[in-house]
């Protein structure tokens, strides 16, 4: 009861001490706790103590894993169903590796089942929720497993060793993934795999190492980010349709001559990236890219964003010490700027 | 006026063709050659005739006029200031027969005589009786420093004379300024003409075949004189003097290799340790050990395709990549203070704690001898074991290598640090030689050699003896690691490591036994640790500490977002870091920056917004909620 109180007090605030339009994400104790809030019998995971994770809902609270030592744990939600990815490492603050794998278990939140999966980083479920997949650092492997025949695991072994990078990863169905890699020279592409014939695409491979992809689909086509490592780089977004193996069919939704971008993400009608802008790309913002308008909406203003995070459809940024939402209680953007870039490269959002 | 006419003399190779278009130019290329006819003639060895025989009746001698304007007409450019500068050292390069002028060998001097009766005649002298004769009436003050600079005394006068490096431009003008009121200077500046013609005639031998003996002789003299004086010169005591004699005419030439903010300058000059570059250099050239000219040629590689550095300079595979081009990584090693003469492993090091607590201790000196060698992986390990020992706790060491007996079919496992090294007992590499005589696997102690998979070829004669350890490539870092032992080419045992190598940089609870490497490292190698709060605070401790470094631990999702994009709530990978220089720009604050994961000698600029996010979001998800923000000192 006590569990279920603390989520109930969650709340939106002015804050204080920034500047912020944003509205801040509070609690009466540590918000940075929290790992997943979802409507559905309001549910919600959070870190207790610092080794164990704990469900509360409607009806109860209970603990659902714990772990040796202090650990890390990340929550993925099914879109389409009760079922979560978790993900844990153990001791994070004593291995310090990001690289190193933790475990994936698949839970379901009505019959409280926990499936241990295997050992990766970065678990997730494609656009419709029927597979998941993560990376195997170590072994260098994409895994993947269809929800309906979880003990058959599949992958997809990288030619990259490079120990910094971690694939992109888009499967919409086994006849449909992509994912990047890179080449012996370090130059990263992104692929298209027909897993039932091996069949492999290269899309589009980049012309230097400085160049990385991030991709995110949804249901009828995957969106690229093309973009620079440098700050200062450059940003294309464009997409594909999934019956499309010829990327001059592509679409272009977005570019920008000065600043790179990152942590893409996307939904049926939008898609979100934080991008760096301003003289010598100091500055940085989460995006939101509407794809009916065509129009890109600056939709923060913290001036360092460095990532996001979503519980739902809702979008939260931690930003330091605190955690900002970026939609008011209606669900509308509390700040919505419309980002253009002039002949002169210079962004007039600041 | 001078430098006028020599930059026409530079432009001497002109074509005809512009000349004829260029009357003016035309009437200056008629000039200089006539200039050069008159000083050929002038300076030519006179008949013994014309010479006079006694000298005694003399009471002062001066270079005519003409033949003075021929010389500084003809003189370059940087010796030219010299001479202006102190009308003596003119006499001293005629002394010590520096032929400063190209193409044409001084041997006679035009001059006008008074004698002691009052009597004046205009004569050819041959070059040391001028000298002699000048030096005893007109330079007397000048003529004692010759001695200084004798073979013999040449090293102790360097070492008097302390050459002070400039490293800006105002200590640069002030440089110049002293060395050219030098009354040494014409000495030095001799004595580095003498090297560089000794250089310049070794190059000349090597290219050239056809050289008559009696010309080859004389070529291999000044080669010799060259490199004998060339001994006493240190290399930085050679540079500097180098660039002075060579640019003292131009501040702006003189002083661009001090003023400046490139690394490949500064360590030309001696001015930043060769270290920064040369472990860079040492991997992308393929070479152990480099010479100057070697780390020099490297230096100018870096310097004209910056891309260089973005893959290459790390040991493969084993820092972030891609790594900054090598025009940012200069940036940041001009401002950087760590001392990395050294190279490391993060990759398979695999734990970034480890990584930086080794880095920590080499920037203090705190790493002992005995651990040192070329392993870049042993050293690292083998330093985080000392502090163990030194603390008394070697026996909460957790790495073991472990095996089952052949004999007991029990589990066996020993201590052992990873990497390899040759002597040191409990390196891996040692620790299985052990464990193959007490395994009585092999009859002797046999020294144990580690290969890679791709690396042993069992049809090769080397590998059917003898000891070799095989680790297992697909999942074997340096502490979670299984591997083969094939002994007298059959294989033998294998051997696997145990535990976890979970160390926490820094506090991570209260109440405990198991103290962080942050900890250790204050307790046993006296350094102090403050925490830094502030932006202010870090840029004074950088700034105020000589030898100060910042570390800290911070998320690396918020430090390198394009690398480690966060994948779910509150993600943080907890990620050490070093920072050890700072800089400003546009209002903004930089630092110079190395994770655990980042190439030791590639450090990146970060801003102080990344950092501080990094710092401030893992303090809220840090069980102790700690700001990790520390200065050592």
């Amino acid at each position: 009861m006590v569990l279920i109180r603390m989520i109930l007090i969650l709340t939106y605030s002015l804050s204080t001490f920034s500047k912020t339009q944003l509205l801040e994400f509070t609690a009466k104790q540590n918000i940075f706790n929290i790992k997943y809030i979802a409507k559905e019998n309001d549910t919600t995971f959070y870190l207790k103590g610092n080794d164990t994770l704990a469900l509360s809902t409607n009806y109860k609270a209970l603990e659902i894993l714990k772990q040796k030592g202090i650990s890390e744990f990340g929550v993925v939600k099914n879109p389409n169903d009760s079922t979560y990815l978790i993900f844990s490492k153990q001791n994070n603050f004593e291995s310090l590796s990001p690289l190193l794998s933790g475990d994936i278990y698949l839970f379901n939140t009505n019959s409280k089942k926990m499936i241990m999966l295997g050992n990766g980083i970065n678990p997730k479920f494609n656009t419709d929720g029927t597979i998941i997949s993560y990376f195997q650092p170590e072994l260098n492997k994409i895994i993947f497993r269809k929800k309906i025949n979880l003990d058959n695991p599949l992958e997809i072994r990288l030619n990259s060793k490079q120990m910094s990078f971690i694939p992109q990863v888009e499967i919409v169905d086994e006849k449909n993934i992509y994912y990047t890699d890179r080449n012996n020279d370090y130059k990263e592409g992104v692929i298209k795999l027909d897993f039932l014939t091996q069949k492999r695409i290269i899309l589009i491979k980049s012309e230097n190492i400085q160049t990385r992809f991030e991709i995110c689909s949804n249901s009828k086509e995957v969106n690229i980010l093309e973009t620079n490592i440098s700050p200062t780089g450059f940003t294309f977004i464009y997409s594909l349709a999934h019956s499309e193996n010829d990327l001059s069919k592509r679409n272009f939704l977005f570019d920008s001559k000065s600043g790179s971008s990152f942590q893409m993400s996307c939904s049926e009608k939008e898609i979100f990236f934080i991008k760096y802008f301003g003289d010598n790309a100091v500055y940085s913002e989460l995006f939101r890219f509407d794809i009916a308008s065509k129009k890109t909406f600056v939709i923060s203003d913290l001036d360092f964003v460095t990532n996001y995070f979503k519980f739902e459809e809702n979008i939260y940024i931690p930003f330091r010490r605190n955690i900002y939402a970026v939609q008011n209680k209606e669900k509308n953007w509390t700040i919505s700027k419309e980002f253009k870039e002039n002949l002169n490269d210079e962004v007039n959002v600041k | 006026m001078i430098s006028f006419l020599i930059s026409g003399q530079a432009n001497f190779a002109w074509s005809e063709s512009f000349f004829s278009s260029n009357s003016i130019l035309l009437s200056f290329e008629n000039l200089v050659k006539s200039t050069i006819l008159k000083v050929r003639k002038q300076t030519s060895p006179e008949n013994s005739s014309a010479i006079i025989t006694s000298i005694n009746n003399i009471s002062s001698v001066e270079l005519t006029p003409i033949q003075l304007e021929n010389l500084l007409l003809l003189a370059p450019e940087g010796y030219s200031e010299l001479f202006i500068s102190n009308s003596c050292s003119l006499y001293v390069f005629l002394k010590e027969n520096v032929q400063f002028l190209n193409d044409i060998e001084i041997s006679s001097l035009e001059a006008n005589i008074q004698y002691k009766n009052g009597s004046t005649e205009t004569k050819k002298l041959p070059i040391e009786t001028f000298s002699t004769l000048y030096f005893k009436h007109k330079c007397s003050k000048q003529n004692d420093y010759f001695g200084q600079t004798t073979p013999e005394r040449m090293k102790k006068t360097l070492e008097r004379e302390k050459i002070e490096l400039p490293y800006d431009d105002e200590s640069c003008a002030q440089s110049l300024s002293t060395w050219k009121s030098k009354l040494i200077t014409p000495h030095l500046c001799a004595q580095v003409w003498k090297i560089n013609n000794g250089k310049s005639k070794r190059a000349l031998l090597q290219s050239e075949s056809n050289i008559e003996i009696s010309r080859r002789a004389k070529l291999n003299e000044e080669i010799r004189q060259g490199e004998a004086i060339e001994t006493s010169f240190s290399d930085v005591d050679y540079t500097f003097l180098n660039k002075f004699c060579t640019k003292m005419y131009s501040q702006s030439l003189f002083c661009s290799n001090y003023g400046t903010n490139e690394i490949w300058k500064l360590i030309e000059n001696f001015q930043a340790p060769a270290y920064k570059l040369s472990w860079k250099c040492k991997i992308i050239t393929g070479k152990a050990n480099l010479s100057r000219i070697e780390l020099t040629n490297c230096l100018n590689k870096l310097k004209n395709n910056p891309e260089t550095c973005e893959l290459k300079g790390a040991f493969p595979n084993e820092a972030l990549l891609p790594m900054p081009n090598c025009q940012k990584i200069s940036d940041a090693l001009v401002l950087s203070k760590l001392v990395t003469d050294y190279h490391d492993c993060p990759r398979t090091i695999s734990n970034s704690g480890i990584v930086t607590a080794y880095r920590i201790m080499k920037h203090f000196g705190k790493v002992s001898k005995e651990v040192e060698n070329n392993d870049c992986v042993f050293p690292a390990y083998a330093s985080i074991f000392d502090i163990f020992k030194e603390s008394k706790e070697q026996g909460k060491w957790p790495l073991k290598l472990c095996y089952i007996d052949p004999v007991t079919k029990k589990e066996v496992c020993e201590v052992y640090v990873p990497g390899n090294h040759p002597s040191y007992t409990l390196a891996q590499n040692n620790v299985i030689s052990e464990i193959m005589y007490s395994s009585r696997l092999s009859p002797i102690k046999t020294k144990c050699n580690v290969i890679n998979n791709g690396e042993y070829k069992p049809e090769r004669l080397k590998f059917r003896s003898g000891c070799w350890i095989i680790p297992n490539e697909e999942s074997c870092t340096s502490e979670k690691c299984t591997m083969k032992i094939i002994f007298d080419g059959k294989e033998a045992l294998n051997i696997y490591a145990k535990g976890d190598l979970n160390f926490p940089f820094e506090k991570i609870k209260y109440n405990t036994t198991f103290r962080s490497l942050l900890q250790m490292i204050e307790d046993t190698k006296q350094i102090e640790l403050q925490e830094i709060q502030s932006l202010t605070s870090a840029k004074f401790f950088l700034t105020q500490k000589k030898s100060g470094i910042i570390v800290g631990q911070g998320c690396a999702e918020d430090i390198y977002p394009q690398f480690f994009s966060s994948k779910f709530p509150s993600q943080c990978s907890p990620l050490p870091f070093i920072i050890d220089g700072v800089k400003e720009l546009d209002g903004k604050t930089y630092f110079v920056f190395r994770s655990g994961l980042d190439d030791v000698h590639s450090p990146r600029i970060v801003p102080w917004t990344n950092i501080l996010s990094s710092i401030a979001r893992h303090s809220k998800l840090h069980p102790l909620k700690l700001w990790s923000f520390y200065g050592l000192n």
